[in-house]
């Protein structure tokens, strides 16, 4: 009787570690934020009328902070086109993911900018419930976008190395535009 | 200010502006969590039927 053919090894997971571990995280994170919001709703829901934000505190930049919005929207937008043509092979994606960086660096720049307006204006994290939430809530978010920067950063240069891996971009990208798409609900939750 | 200064000491009849928000975001966050967990199985779900739709790897013959 001839001997049973070894089974082949299974060489491909279903699902990378990697890519389950990115989801997780990105489940976690939007949880965090999403009680932060829930917080902030309650707390701004509360509030006497007039007093938030609190006589003598500035009002939020919405309008100003129309085009960090633009801003990020669009690096997530150039980092989707960068990944369609490191798909293709093409060998200026990593100028685009390079471009998608810029854009998003540009964001938390002008961020940066506005804080410190902010500051100057006299909201501060303690000044009342309205700075608090701003503070906490769009900082959060700021470091969750300087880290998510980071790991573009490491992205980008596997890629202009030749040596990017799918594990890695589909990790710096889906971090990325986690960052992306949670923006615009801080944004319309906390500006107006 | 104003309705902080009308308002009756003893009476807690008065509608709470803060319990529409607190229902809604009671419901976001309770279901949130399972929509998205839901979102993740059903795609591992997803990539496990491909998987397994793919054409079997050719078993290795010994005699080679």
């Amino acid at each position: 009787m001839p001997a049973p053919l070894p089974l082949p090894q299974r060489t491909k997971p279903v699902l990378p570690s990697a890519v389950l571990g990115t989801l997780i995280f990105v489940v976690s994170e939007v949880m965090f934020f999403t009680g932060l919001i829930s917080a902030h709703t309650i707390s701004k829901a509360s509030a006497l009328p007039g007093l938030w934000p609190m006589p003598g505190q500035p009002r939020l930049p919405a309008e100003a902070t129309v085009l960090n919005t633009a801003l990020l929207l669009l690096s997530g937008v150039v980092l989707f086109v960068s990944y369609q043509l490191w798909k293709k092979k093409v060998s200026s994606a990593h100028y685009v993911l390079l471009a998608a960086w810029g854009l998003g660096a540009a964001f938390v720049a002008l961020q940066g900018v506005e804080w410190t307006a902010l500051l100057s204006q006299g909201l501060t994290l303690r000044s009342s419930p309205m700075g608090s939430f701003f503070y906490v809530i769009v900082g959060a978010h700021a470091i969750h976008a300087v880290v998510a920067l980071l790991a573009l950063f490491g992205a980008w240069v596997q890629m202009a190395r030749g040596k990017m891996s799918s594990g890695l971009f589909f990790g710096a990208s889906t971090f990325w535009y986690f960052v992306v798409l949670m923006w615009p609900v801080i944004y319309a939750r906390v500006y107006f | 200010m104003n309705t902080l200064l009308l308002a009756c000491a003893v009476c807690g009849a008065g509608e709470d502006p803060a319990s529409a928000p607190l229902l809604t975001m009671t419901i976001i966050i309770s279901l949130l969590p399972l929509g998205m967990l839901g979102g993740v199985i059903g795609y591992i779900a997803y990539k496990s039927k491909r998987a397994v739709a793919e054409p079997a790897p050719v078993a290795l013959d010994p005699a080679k």
